[in-house]
Order: C-alpha cells, then structure tokens, then sequence
C-alpha cells in the first residue's frame, strides 16, 4: 500500500463540560453551530480543502450522535477514498492484556499507533474538533518542511488580556519555540497555542511511547508532551495563523462565535466558495415566511416556518416561530417549536423543545434551555439560569422550573 | 411494495413550457423552491417502498441526468434493482400526441423483462402530490382491479390547460365506465395520470402495439376497453399540482405560499426528496422585508420580497422590490430592482435599477442565465 504525505487525528472524544446543557446527550464537537453545521464540519472540511484525504477522528464521550452524523464521510467527500484513506472513527477498543479508555489526548494517539502506521505517513496533523476556523493546512505543512522541523505548533495572536487563558508559546527571532506556558500568569508573549500540531511521525511515536509507560503523566499534549519534547531541545517551530479562530469551549465563547456569523463585516462567512464549510444537510423543505414574520440581521435554514419576528438570531433547520413572538440574539436549535406571545433574548433553544404560548425567556447573561423538554405556557425563564456567573444547581433548577 | 415497479413516462408537451424547457424536460423542471418536478412521483414510490424504478427521458435530457445521479438522493444507488434510465423511442416528440407512450416502453423492453416484480405503477413527471402509494396498491387488491386509476374530483385546470386533461367517469363502487382525453367529464373527475396493473397485462398491450403500431395507453387501449377490463378509480384528496404548461406551473408553485399546502406537500412522515445541495442558511440582512415568502438555502437577502419562491443562492440587492416571482437557483438581483409577476430561470441577472413588471396575469420569463437590463426585455 501506498504511504501518504501527512494524515490528520482529529480529537473529538471531549465532553466539553463548560458548555454544560448543550454536550447533554452529544459529544462537543457533534453541537450544532451556525444555522446547520456541527463544530467539527470546520476541522473536517479544513482537511478536505487542505488536500488531506485520511482523517481518524477519536470519539469517547457520548459518540452516538457525532458517529451516525459523519458516516462514511460522505458529507466531506471522504467515501471517495475506499479503503485507502477517508474518514475512520477511532473509539477506544480492547486488546490481548485488555482494554482502556483514553485517559489523555496524547494517549488517544497512542492507542492508535497501528491506526497510524497502515498509512506509514510522514507527518501526522493533531486537531482539535472543537475550534470554528478556516485554515489551509497544507501552508502549515509547507512551512514545517522548509524549516526542517520535527514539530510545527499553530499560534495565533490574542488580545495581551486575554493571553492568561490559552497555552502560550514563547519563540525566538525565527519563530522557534523556546517555552511552553499553560495559562501563564504573566504573559511573555500573545502567541497563543491552536491545538493544531504537526509532528514527524517517527518521532511522535518515540514520544507517544515514552509518555504512555510515564506513570507519572497524565498523558496529555499540551502539559506533557509539549514540554519534554521542549526539555529534549527538539526543532519546534511556531506557525503563525491569521484569520478567525475561536475555541467554543464555553457557552458565552459559543454564543459569541455564533453571533460573529451574524457581523456584516464578514469575520466568519459561509457564503465563501474558495473555501466551503460542507456539513451533512438537512432534507427539510424550504423555509416559510408568513405575511405576518419580520425578520432582520438573521439566519434562517431549511424546514422553518416563521410567523412572529425575529432579530439578530440563528435558527436551525425545522423551527417553528408562532405569531406575535419576538426571537433576539438568540440560538433557536433544531426541530425547536415556539408558541404565540413568546419573547426570547440571548438565549440557546436545545433541539427539539417546546416552549409554550406567552412565556418569556431571558436574563442579564445567556440562557440555555436543554433540549427535548416541553416548557408549559406562560413560563418565565431567565433569573435562575442566569449564566453569567453560574452556579452548580442551575441544571436542577432547569427541571425543578419546568416541572 | 416489493412487488410492485415504477415506471415514470415522459411528458411530451415541452413546447408548453416556452423556454423553460429549452434547457431541460418537463421532469426536471425546478419546482417548490428546491425540487424538480420528478422528485415528487420518485419520492412517492420511494415512500412506498418501491425500489424498482425506471424514468423515460426524452432528448433534452442532460439536466435530468445531473439531477438524478445514481439516485442516492433517493435511496436507489443498489446492488439489487435501483434506478433506471430508458432513453424514449420518440425522435420527434413534439409531434407525438400520446399520452402514456407504450412505444417507449416497448424500446426498453429487455429493462422491463428483466424486472421481476409483479405489477407496475406508471405515473407522470408533472405529478405534484404527496400521495400514500401502498394506500392504491390495497385498493387495486381489495377490488380485484386489472388497472387501477389515481383521480381527483373536481381539480381545477387552468383553462388553456383543459384540452391537455384525462376525464374520467365512474359508478358510486368506484369502477371506471368511461375515460376521455381531452373533453371534461361530468364533475371533473381528473385523471392523476397514475396507473397500476400487472406486469403482464402491460407486456401484453406492448405486443399488440408491436403487431398493429398503437401505442397509447389511454386511448388505443384503456378507452376501448372501460368494459372488458376491471379499471376502478383510487381517489385522492390531497394537495395536487399537474403542471403541463408555463403558466400552470407559475399558479401551483405560488400556492406554495399557503402554509396549508406546504405541511400537506411536504409531509414530514412522507418526505420529498431531492438531489442534495449543501449550502449555508439564508442571511437576512438590516434591510430586508420578507412576508409570505419559501426559500431555500444559500440565499442573501437586502431588499424587500413579498409573494415569492425563491430557491437556493438567490441574492437581492438593497432597495430591491420583489413581488409575486419565482426565482430560480443563483439569480442576482440587483439595487433598487422592480420586479412584477417574472420567472426567473437558473443563473438570471437583473441589473440594478430595472423594472419589469407584468402588464397581465400570465408572467414574464427570462431564460437561463440572461443578463437583464433596462430596456433589453
């Protein structure tokens, strides 16, 4: 067989906990985003625009719903590679002397080695699936190459402010990395890490098996194998992206993203042909706007019928809008039915919910209603599920509510 | 329905269509915002189960090709059956007067041999209707029919479109006693161009088209024999569409724009399916007014659209006033546009500033990819 250049791993296994309601019943990178994407068409269609035909995506946390949705890949172009190369869903899985989940990201690889190996590449691309960005990976892989790299690890400038939150590298005048800081306290530099690695294969997998007989760690990239393969003083550049790039690991991160799509300026845009976000589409009809619906700023998809009005909002395929309702800055999710009278501000709608005639839903942060519930008439929702500084019990308050 | 097959004929008529079929035949003519008209007889079988199933094309068929693929959109990329495409037997089909052309049936004689379900459903491509297919199959059984026939009572034809309709008339058990081309029955009881009947009574009309050269189903066979052969009528009373002419076809897709239709047409338990196009939402800018509206995806809208149907990446420009058309996928409209009772075919753009606007009922077409400027029309 064949080997290839460079194949991706996709890391999807995540539970995404910080986005509490809304990775409930599905994994992170399986959450609908945009109006009819999930978060993971952006790292599946930046491979297939990159040139790269075989991606192992590894799935841990709640995968029924992201396995059934990428398939064969088929959404991506991915069948069209048979059995050399596509798209591979890489659960954890049992062996001779047992079986084990995967305890860290780096562990995840190296569970799959032999996954890896069959293609004998020469470079392997680390992703992340939870991260809404446009990006040529092939650029990347030049880059590496011309400097001879054994790992190139993607960066971004972030506000100074802000750079306490990321993974922060430190690189010399030639853009080689000399320090890794997790979350530093006070920045040296505003270079923040993507999740996006390139390594040599060989030398991954040296590393990879070292890692996982370390007892000691816990067998994840960034606080592990980033820093030895530094200690060991090993060719690791820093490529510098520009462009959007936004971790939705949170609900406010995700909300934010959503509403950039919404920004006339065009930061995030899917009506770019070059460059196409491809997402397995929904069969519903087209969408049905009443005589009596306004809408403004707003995206709306396949299936929806719209009879009240609606501002500055994302609704998803199959949303019913009743009359004399207003949605705002909000994010209505899929199959979601909204009676008459209803106002709704900042808020994320799980799929398939009912909120009934004449409630209200809104507060101060952003509210986010679980999915599959039916809310009863006249509900008022916002105060206790207030987001903005959230509190353990609010998902029990969410059912205690709604009875 | 595993014993049943389907057969799609192919409607001759395309010169009724104006332009709109230089580029296309009738079967694959957009429909509904993102459908081509075959996407609603082929996504009926398909609900039915039926998994057999083969389209008549006529010459101008290349559209229709693209459309169709493998039919994966349908469900029919299979290793067993699937779907078929029958080139027709007739070069000169706008001087071909039949209705259901057994000729064409005839030429794909060795598909139909093949094929080892039992019965046939034949059916039209104009047929708009969302229709329970194993509903008409009990029915043919309970009535020990030798053909049956899908009608409606009283649909409505556009008056130009009378002379093109099939008459039927029945007794109160449902048996046909009389079938017409052509000339109204009394009650207006349209034939939906649906027909179910063995396999083998078929192969045997098409050997007696072979020895004598008849070849209509309805009047050199169905007609002359409402007596010897047991033909009831299956009623139905759902949303119904024949579309057999451009202005037919402008009326039924505005009707569209009652919600009432729109949930019995596209009923979630029988979906209509179509050849899959992925594009992103439709963004509603600051500017746009919208009221009474089906869309499809991929369209960008800064202007104002009222009474419209819109498929997918269709773009308006700012100040643009869009009223009672039907814009096909990827037409542009520019700034400040007018535009009055237009279809606008694939690919269409409207130069800022333009008015067109229909002085009478019937609509202005403009063809495939026409750029469209003040005074040009």
């Amino acid at each position: 067989m064949k080997s290839k250049e460079c194949i991706a791993m996709l890391l999807a296994g995540g539970q995404g906990s910080r986005l509490r309601l809304l990775t409930k019943n599905l994994a992170k990178p399986a959450v609908p985003f945009g109006g009819k994407y999930r978060i993971i068409d952006f790292s599946l269609s930046n491979c297939v625009n990159s040139g790269i035909d075989t991606v192992g995506v590894l799935t841990q946390y709640k995968p029924q719903v992201l396995n059934s949705y990428i398939g064969i890949g088929d959404a991506w172009d991915f069948h069209c590679y048979g059995s050399h190369g596509g798209v591979t869903i890489l659960p954890p899985y049992e062996r001779e002397d047992g079986g084990e989940f995967y305890k860290g990201t780096a562990h995840a690889i190296y569970q799959n080695i032999d996954f890896i190996d069959k293609y004998n590449p020469e470079y392997v691309l680390i992703l992340s699936g939870d991260h809404i960005y446009k990006m040529d990976y092939s650029l990347m892989l030049e880059e590496h190459k011309k400097n001879d790299a054994e790992v190139t690890i993607s960066v971004i400038e972030v506000p100074w402010e802000e750079a306490s939150r990321f993974g922060i590298m430190n690189t010399d005048q030639e853009g080689r990395i000399v320090q890794f800081e997790e979350k530093p306290i006070c920045p040296k530099s505003n270079l923040a890490s993507m999740g996006v690695y390139i390594f040599n294969w060989g030398v991954l997998k040296e590393y990879l098996i070292r890692d996982a007989a370390d007892k000691e760690s816990a067998h994840d990239f960034g606080k592990n194998v980033i820093p030895r393969m530094l200690q060991d003083s090993l060719k690791m550049y820093a490529y510098a992206f520009q462009g959007y790039w936004r971790d939705v690991g949170t609900v406010e991160s995700y909300w934010e993203a959503s509403m950039d799509i919404l920004d006339d300026q065009g930061c995030l845009t899917f009506f770019d042909n070059d460059w196409r976000i491809y997402s397995a589409p929904s069969l519903q009809a087209p969408h049905y706007i009443s005589s009596k619906a306004e809408i403004e700023d707003s995206l709306i998809s396949d299936g929806c019928a719209i009879e009240g009005k609606v501002e500055h909002s994302i609704l998803f395929p199959g949303v019913f809008v009743g009359q004399e309702s207003l949605i705002k800055d909000s994010i209505i999710m899929p199959g979601v039915r909204i009676g008459r009278r209803v106002k709704i501000e900042k808020a994320i709608i799980g799929e398939n919910t009912v909120v009934g005639d004449g409630s209200y839903i809104g507060a101060d942060g952003i509210t986010v209603i679980e999915d599959s519930i039916t809310m009863p008439e006249n509900a008022q929702v916002g105060r206790l599920l207030r987001l903005k500084k959230k509190t353990k019990e609010e998902e029990e308050d969410v059912k205690e509510l709604l009875g | 329905m595993k014993e049943v097959m389907g057969l799609i004929h192919h409607v001759k008529d395309e010169k009724a269509f104006r332009q709109i079929t230089k580029n296309r035949c009738v079967a694959a003519i957009p429909f509904g915002g993102k459908y081509r008209l075959v996407d609603f007889p082929l996504s009926n079988m398909v609900n039915a189960g039926i998994s057999n199933i083969g389209i008549i094309t006529s010459f101008n068929m290349r559209s229709l090709l693209e459309h169709l693929g493998r039919g994966e959109d349908w469900g029919l990329d299979r290793k067993k059956d699937g779907l078929f495409i029958l080139p027709t037997a007739s070069i000169d089909s706008a001087n071909n007067k039949r209705k259901v052309d057994l000729e064409d049936f005839y030429a794909n004689l060795d598909y139909l041999e093949k094929s080892k379900q039992e019965y046939v459903l034949i059916t039209g491509s104009n047929i708009v209707c969302n229709l329970d297919l194993r509903k008409v199959g009990a029915f043919h059984k309970k009535n020990e029919a030798d053909v049956t026939i899908v009608y409606q009572d009283g649909y409505q034809f556009l008056d130009l479109d009378i002379k093109r309709g099939v008459y039927l008339q029945k007794d109160d058990d449902g048996r046909i006693l009389a079938i017409e081309a052509g000339a109204p029955s009394p009650g207006n009881v349209v034939s939906m161009d649906m027909y179910l009947l063995k396999k083998s009574l078929l192969m045997s009309f098409i050997e007696e088209g072979e020895i004598n050269g008849k070849w209509d189903l309805i009047s050199d066979f169905l007609t002359s024999r409402v007596r010897d052969l047991r033909i009831y009528g299956f009623p139905y009373q759902g949303y119904l569409a024949i579309v057999n002419s451009w202005q037919s076809l402008f009326k039924h897709q505005l009707e569209l724009l009652d919600s009432r239709v729109v949930q019995k047409l596209f009923n979630p338990k029988r979906m209509i399916y179509t050849k899959i196009k992925d594009g992103p939402p439709t963004r509603y800018c600051g500017g746009a007014e919208v009221c009474n509206v089906l869309a499809s995806n991929g369209c960008v809208i800064e202007g104002k659209v009222e009474n419209c149907i819109m498929f997918r990446k269709v773009k308006i420009g700012r100040g643009a006033v869009i009223r009672n058309s039907i814009l096909m996928p990827k037409v542009e409209i520019g700034e400040n546009v007018v535009l009055d009772r237009v279809i606008l075919d694939k690919g269409v753009s409207v130069h800022k500033g333009t008015k067109l606007i229909s002085q009478n009922e019937d609509p202005i077409i403009i063809p495939k990819n026409i750029k469209v400027r003040e005074g040009s029309v």
